[in-house]
């Protein structure tokens, strides 16, 4: 993996022991870790694994039990002040893209800077147009999502998480409910987000992304990190046991 | 597990100066931010039920009425146009007598608007252009017209029917029909329960069970063997020996009759206190279990698992619940005496006079009767006589008054109105022996007769067309047939005193002009609504599938089915249950056309005592535990079709 | 590999299509005939229909008693009840003449008219029709006219002969010249649809004819009508005739001309607007016209309120003027305050002192004009943190406070100010004007407060379900007569003495209240509807729950329940006439009590209710279509 940019000093995500339930299930049993400033880190592991719970508590979607989650220098707790100014910092993108059916794609990349950071209406569209730009899709701005493919879809739902100016960028299996011929054209934009020096979590199947450009793979297993480490360990010589059982099956 | 590599030094490198775990300031905790906004209204609910009871409460002493349950048991003093109890003794009854009557409209309504509906759903959907346009008709002209105008429509039809006049060339005349109308309204041929009817439906209910094993067992030899065993036929063979052999063994479940009357005895034997601590402490037992299996459900091998302030708030109420319900208990007697005053009546005064297999008053031999009839009296007058003897203490008459004053050429009817009526006609106000009096019209005095055929024996004796002899055997017929659990009856007309037509109410079914306008609007009204459901059920199970069922060989009928019917049952089956629900509100509009269910009674009863939150507190309990008691069955049968799915 | 295909030589005319068989004999084989069992229903059928026909109309127009200028002489009555028109004798002016206030009646129709012609061309409703739904339309009703007159006539004779009794001949009150001419118009209808469908042939499928052009033809025939046929009444030379009874065509001709003018005028003028402005202002504005119409032309117009002491014992014009403006002024700067962006907690603080203050007022004797002024403070307040911001939005803020303010202020005045207008009951509303005056206030009330139940009912927070499914359990479960019933005998008794409230705005309040908890169920399928990740992703842009709801919830939920909200609106339009039963005189208490209890009109109950059959099955069809039209059209993915 070639890097043209460096890793921050400071963690900005710090997690300790962090549990979380549901109901009498135990989704995630104690994950400790941290991430640097500017990393990449790629989340795998089996359905079930709690890895997308994980990710949720960052910005608060999910709320944790037990443990810490530091985000930023902030502690998630029920403090309402640092709830909104978390998710206002965190960025996520899903699974099911969730664009807003009944506005334009414009008016989905604009809302939440007009009504959240209170930016005048020019100024929002502006920045819009520029990220649309960014992630190709200029051209679609007066269309409503339900005209979009799922890839464009997916890429405008990246662009107003950006419109955002997040620090961290969350990803839910972004390509997973994508057609083969549209993976390409998400993992594209996210490498570039990437490369720009974007601190994000990936959970994705996409091995190949997480080769080119993960500074560090995370495996998940039964609620917790089994294993992590660069990519070339991960790919070429896994420590764990279940690591290698779960690569074995996707490879 | 393997503990992810380096943490710790990472740890000590940190660069960020973390902030302590700290509690958020409570103004901005979320928890708490909810939890204050939840219960600040809740207050303010209160605050303002606290203003305004005190309020009501004001306001009703100074109009001089009170909020009281006393009526329940006091005599109203008014007179219901038809139900079980016309003339109620007790403000009890007369609800009762309201709500059973809702009862009956919903009930053969629900019937009745099923039956058409599906028909018209059905018709909608056929390929003969006239069905199809003639059902549409229907349903877009019932269903745009307010329903409370269809029942003044169908009220004034009904009088167009009505034929009063008796003198009228080729109107009604007294007699036995097999459909008519008079001016209390249509009487129909019907089949009654008659003598020994409850002993019988026992001999029915064992012959039910004994059929549902027979037709399991059978069922199970035809599915494992294949061999034909007729599981249907065998259980309704079952079911009809038992019926025969109860037809004539009946008398034997006399025995039931006093075992009611013995449970009565018993429940009239607990003192009030007892049923109140019983359901206290069942309150509070039912609470603790509700908790105790709320937290089992928690449990994880690893211990408790964290609660959530969802699951606490569950448990706080739950035992705020279970401790307001005991001392509510322990408080009011009036629930507990109720229930066993209503319990004991139910087994003593209802339950038990069933299954007595005499039903008349008066223990006259037939001989005796017929002696009577010979020196001239009618059986009118034997009854009055009758009623006098047995009132005689009540009315502070000693046998030898009566006899004088029989002696002196008055009749028994004379002398026992004299006793009970003003000296212009009107019944005496202060009548101190309330229900203790006991009235024996003519039908009271052999099993079996009726008021139609007692007027008619009565006509055919004063015109001298039939003989005391004959007249007596007639009547010893009459009893014989008493003894039949069922009896076949035709709608007897008769003319009592003021020459009007009435029908017999002992005789046929009584439809009256009230009745029939609510059913039949509320019928025809629902129905449109059943049939539209109906028709999106079929249409909704796909084409598919009857292509599918006519590809592998099945005909029309069988696909129908076996395929489509039942799939679209299954979307049909909610919509429907609340239309049901609708139907049994609807009745409610029977106010408007005098027909007496519990609103209408209700109504009356607040205009003469002037209880309003009483009444109003009966009707939503009725109509609440109504509708729960459907959604329930509902439900039930819904998540049983849904089960058989996946 | 190129080549070629060689069609074998086969001549051209065995490939033209055939066309089908045609015409009433093989359509009759297909649709009544195709099986035996077809044609048994069809026989089946036939009987039905005979049978209900002939009672029917034996039952409508067979009696002595037919009374038709029962329904025309009362029109008056049935529309607006007493409200006086010149001819009481008891209400007089100064001058001892007759006060005449019809003209309020007309204003305000004319305005509901005006109004609605503008919707019709900001909404684009309308669109186009296939001349073929006329032709059917013409056929059907030929057909029917036919069957009614001609056919029961044949199929009595026909039945009268297969099952060999005698029907006794089929009498009417009607003469020989009505049955010719009716029969003259049917065959014409079903004839000329018949005709003019062949002549167009396919091109009749076409959408070629603008249902608002059929529709403002229509119009003109009704209106045009009116001058032409005389309708029955009473010949006036009655002795004891009341002069209350004014012949329609006197006195509703001019004045219908007029309304068909004005609607011709303001939908002249909306297209004419149109061109100049954007359709979203025309219609926010029209939205706005509408709601501000309805009290408006209900306090104002029909009331007439008087401003000063003798009409309304102690109100005074002063004292409102100057509580509105105080809140205007006061209010306006803690809104400005509160909507600061850096306002921070103190905006708490600022909701709780203000929820202290409405405790208070509500715990004392206040006026209600300061109490609902109050809750709108609280209201704005709360919402000062989603739609505050930069300085351009709040000053619009603000001035949405000033016309609430305003428009507060104008209400309350309007409707403690008295009434001038002077009728013989209670109230000046009686009649059709109660009707529709209770339905959009139901309407409109029990819209936000069901909007409030559903999102209580889909809460996460535990007591605000609990209370939002309590309430919409019990208030459903109990049937509505009795809710009303309720309100009459025992509201009395739960409001201060001496708190004057009519009748019917109780009857309102109770009714909208249950209608809202089945708007609540409808809009909780709604909300159900929007897909969890909806909120999620709204929720990690950083939007507030508020701004979720507003913004992403409540647009989309809003738009799949419009079909079942206007079903609502039918039921609830049809359940108004349960008023009748507690004693306001409505409609439809007036059609079956009030008309056939006039001496004159003795017997007229079956025409009366014949008329309210008929009046309230116009209303309830057209809306049940349009509902089917706004369906198909909200379902055609449009946005």
């Amino acid at each position: 993996m070639t890097t043209e940019k460096t890793l921050g000093e400071n963690d900005i995500i710090i997690c300790e022991g962090v549990k979380k339930w549901f109901g009498d299930f135990q989704a995630l049993k104690g994950v400790t870790t941290n991430i640097k400033e500017r990393e990449v880190v790629v989340v795998i592991g089996p359905s079930g694994s709690g890895k997308s719970t994980f990710i949720r508590c960052i910005n608060r979607l999910e709320v944790h039990q037990e443990g810490r989650i530091i985000v930023d220098g902030v502690e998630l707790s029920s403090d309402v002040r640092n709830i909104d100014k978390i998710r206002s910092e965190v960025g996520m993108v899903f699974q099911q893209f969730n664009l807003f059916p009944h506005l334009t794609v414009l008016q989905n990349v604009t809302l939440a800077p007009m009504w959240v950071r209170k930016k005048p209406r020019e100024e929002a569209e502006a920045t819009a147009m520029a990220l649309l730009e960014r992630v190709g899709i200029p051209e679609q701005a007066a269309k409503f999502p339900g005209q979009l493919s799922g890839g464009q879809q997916q890429r405008v739902a990246i662009a107003r998480s950006l419109a955002m100016e997040p620090r961290i960028m969350l990803f839910d299996e972004p390509t997973s409910a994508l057609d083969p011929e549209m993976i390409k054209e998400v993992l594209d934009v996210m490498k570039e987000l990437a490369l720009s020096g974007m601190t994000m979590i990936v959970v994705t199947h996409e091995m190949g992304f997480a080769r080119e450009v993960a500074d560090r793979v995370f495996f998940f297993d039964y609620g917790t990190i089994v294993e992590e480490g660069t990519p070339e360990h991960f790919f070429t010589n896994p420590s764990h046991d279940r690591t290698k059982l779960f690569l074995s099956q996707i490879l | 597990m393997v503990p992810p590599t380096g943490l710790k030094g990472r740890q000590r490198n940190l660069a960020v100066i973390v902030r302590k775990q700290e509690r958020p300031p409570f103004w901005r905790n979320a928890t708490i931010l909810k939890w204050a906004a939840q219960l600040s209204f809740l207050f303010g609910f209160i605050a303002i039920a606290a203003v305004v009871i005190p309020q009501v409460q004001d306001n009703l002493e100074g109009q001089n009425l009170t909020f009281g349950w006393d009526w329940l048991r006091g005599r109203l003093g008014f007179l219901i146009r038809e139900g079980i109890d016309t003339d109620p003794d007790t403000g009890a009854r007369t609800i009762l007598t309201g709500a059973v009557n809702t009862l009956r409209v919903t009930i053969s309504g629900v019937i009745a608007a099923t039956l058409l509906g599906t028909i018209i759903g059905i018709g909608r959907l056929s390929s003969n252009w006239l069905v199809n346009r003639l059902a549409s008709l229907y349903i877009e002209t019932i269903r745009n017209i307010p329903l409370l105008l269809w029942m003044f429509f169908w009220i004034a039809v009904v009088a167009f029917f009505n034929i009063i006049d008796p003198t009228l060339e080729g109107s009604v005349e007294a007699g036995s029909y097999f459909l008519t109308f008079t001016r209390k309204g249509i009487g129909s041929a019907w089949i009654q329960p008659w003598g020994g009817f409850y002993q019988w439906a026992i001999w029915l209910l064992i012959g039910a069970v004994a059929g549902y094993f027979v037709h399991k067992r059978q069922f199970r030899i035809k599915e494992t063997t294949g061999q034909e065993t007729y599981p249907n036929l065998s259980a309704l063979g079952v079911l009809l020996v038992f019926a025969v052999i109860g037809w004539f063994a009946h008398p034997v479940f006399s025995f039931v009759g006093h075992g009611a009357e013995f449970i009565a005895t018993i429940i009239g034997a607990i003192p009030t206190i007892g049923l109140q601590i019983a359901l206290a402490a069942a309150a509070i037992f039912l609470g603790y279990w509700w908790i105790n299996r709320f937290l089992d459900e928690r449990r994880t091998p690893a211990g408790l698992a964290k609660l959530t302030d969802d699951d606490w708030f569950r448990m706080i109420t739950a035992a705020l619940l279970a401790l307001v319900f005991a001392a509510f208990f322990l408080m009011f007697s009036g629930l507990a005496r109720g229930a066993l005053d209503v319990s004991e009546d139910f087994f003593g005064r209802w339950l038990a006079p069933k299954f007595d297999s005499t039903t008349n008053v008066v223990d006259l031999p037939i001989s005796e009767i017929e002696a009577q009839l010979a020196s001239g009296l009618l059986l009118e007058d034997i009854a009055a006589e009758q009623e006098l003897l047995l009132n005689a203490e009540l009315l502070n008459l000693s046998r030898a008054d009566i006899d004088a004053a029989l002696a002196s050429g008055l009749t028994a009817r004379r002398i026992y109105e004299a006793e009970i009526n003003n000296p212009d006609g009107t019944r005496k106000d202060t009548n101190p022996w309330g229900e203790r009096l006991v009235f024996v019209p003519p039908k009271k005095l052999v099993d079996g007769l009726t008021a139609g055929v007692a007027v008619e024996i009565d006509e055919a004796l004063g015109d001298g067309l039939i003989t005391p002899a004959e007249a007596g055997a007639e009547l010893q017929k009459i009893k014989d047939r008493a003894n039949a659990p069922l009896r076949w009856s035709k709608a007897e007309v008769f003319a009592p005193r003021d020459g009007f037509l009435d029908l017999s109410p002992t005789s046929g079914i009584v439809i009256t002009r009230g009745f029939f306008a609510v059913w039949i609007a509320v019928t025809l009204y629902t129905a449109s609504f059943i049939a539209e459901i109906v028709r999106a059920g079929i249409l909704a199970v796909s084409k598919g599938q009857t292509e599918a069922a006519s590809s592998l060989g099945l005909s029309r009928s069988q696909s129908l089915r076996f395929i489509v019917l039942p799939q679209a049952f299954r979307i049909i089956f909610p919509p429907l249950g609340n239309q049901y629900l609708n139907l049994f509100k609807n009745t409610s509009l029977g106010l408007a056309v005098a027909f007496p269910d519990i609103v209408a009674v209700g109504q009356t009863i607040t205009n003469q005592t002037g209880q309003t939150v009483p009444v109003i507190l009966i009707w939503m309990g009725f109509f609440l535990g109504g509708s729960l008691i459907l959604s329930s069955i509902v439900n039930f049968y819904n998540r049983r079709l849904q089960l058989v799915e996946r | 590999m190129t080549g070629k295909i060689i069609l074998p030589d086969i001549p051209e005319l065995e490939f033209a299509p055939e066309l089908p068989p045609k015409g009433p004999v093989v359509w009759m084989k297909d649709n009544l005939f195709s099986t035996p069992r077809s044609s048994f229903l069809t026989v089946v059928g036939l009987y039905v229909a005979y049978v209900f026909t002939k009672g029917f109309t034996g039952f409508v127009f067979n009696y002595a008693e037919r009374r038709w200028d029962a329904v025309t002489d009362n029109m008056k009555l049935l529309m607006v009840y007493l409200y006086p028109n010149g001819t009481s004798e008891r209400i007089l002016d100064a001058a001892g003449e007759p006060i005449n206030q019809m003209h309020r009646v007309w204003i305000s129709l004319g305005v509901v008219i005006a109004l609605t012609a503008l919707s019709l061309v900001f909404w684009r409703v309308g669109g186009k029709m296939a001349p073929k739904r006329i032709t059917r339309t013409l056929q059907i009703s030929g057909g029917f006219l036919l069957f009614v007159f001609l056919g029961v006539t044949i199929l009595d004779y026909v039945f009268g002969v297969l099952f060999g009794f005698d029907f006794g001949g089929w009498e009417w009150q009607f003469s020989t010249k009505v049955h010719f001419w009716t029969i003259l118009v049917g065959v014409v209808l079903l004839g000329g649809g018949l005709l003019v469908d062949r002549a167009m042939g396919d091109r009749g499928k076409e959408e070629t004819i603008s249902v608002i052009g059929l529709l403002g033809a229509l119009a003109v025939v009704v209106v045009g009508l009116l001058w032409v046929i005389e309708l029955p009444r009473l010949s006036g030379t009655e002795p004891g005739a009341p002069k209350v009874f004014q012949p329609i065509e006197e006195t509703t001709t001019l004045p219908w001309t007029i309304m068909l003018g004005v609607a011709f005028l303001s939908y002249w003028v909306g297209v004419g607007l149109r061109r100049v402005i954007p359709d979203r202002a025309g219609t926010r504005v029209l939205t706005l016209a509408w709601l501000v119409s309805f009290p408006v032309l209900v306090m104002a117009v029909l009331r007439d309120p008087g401003w000063d002491e003798v009409v309304a014992p102690g109100f005074s014009l002063g004292n409102y003027l100057t509580i509105g403006a105080a809140f205007l002024v006061v209010g306006g700067l803690v809104i400005w305050a509160a909507s600061h962006p850096a306002i921070g907690e103190w905006s708490a603080a600022i909701v709780a002192a203000i929820g202290v203050a409405i405790v208070f007022s509500w715990s004392v004797s206040m006026l209600m004009f300061i109490r609902f002024s109050l809750f709108a403070v609280l209201l704005f307040v709360l919402g000062a943190k989603t739609f505050g911001g930069a300085t351009q939005v709040r000053r619009r803020y603000l001035l949405l406070w000033a016309g609430l303010m305003v428009f507060l202020t104008y209400f309350f005045i309007l409707v403690k100010g008295g009434n001038t207008v002077e009728t013989q009951t209670p109230s000046p509303f009686g009649g059709f004007v109660l009707t529709m005056i209770i339905f959009v206030s139901v309407m409109l009330l029990s819209f936000p407060f069901g909007v409030l139940l559903a999102l209580g009912r889909t809460s996460t927070m535990p007591i605000f379900r609990l209370m939002s499914v309590a309430y919409i359990e019990v208030v459903r479960g109990v049937p509505l007569i009795t809710w009303l019933i309720m309100s009459i005998i025992f509201m009395p008794f739960a409001l201060p003495i001496g708190a004057n409230v009519p009748d019917f705005v109780l009857v309102i309040l109770f009714y909208a209240g249950f209608s809202a908890a089945y708007m609540a169920e409808n809009v909780r399928g709604g909300l159900q509807a929007i897909r969890a990740g909806q909120k999620e992703a709204s929720v990690a842009l950083g939007m507030t729950t508020v701004q979720t709801m507003i913004f992403i919830t409540m647009p989309q939920a809003l738009r799949t329940v419009i079909p079942a909200l206007v079903g609502q609106a039918i039921a609830t339009f049809k359940d108004t006439s349960l008023v009748a039963i507690i004693g306001l005189l409505d409609f439809l208490a007036l059609a079956q009590g009030t008309v056939p209890g006039q001496p004159l009109y003795r017997g007229s109950l079956r025409t009366m209710l014949i008329f309210a059959a008929f009046f309230y099955w116009i209303f309830t069809f057209s809306m049940s279509k349009a509902s089917q039209r706004l369906e198909k059209k909200l379902g055609v993915g449009e946005r």
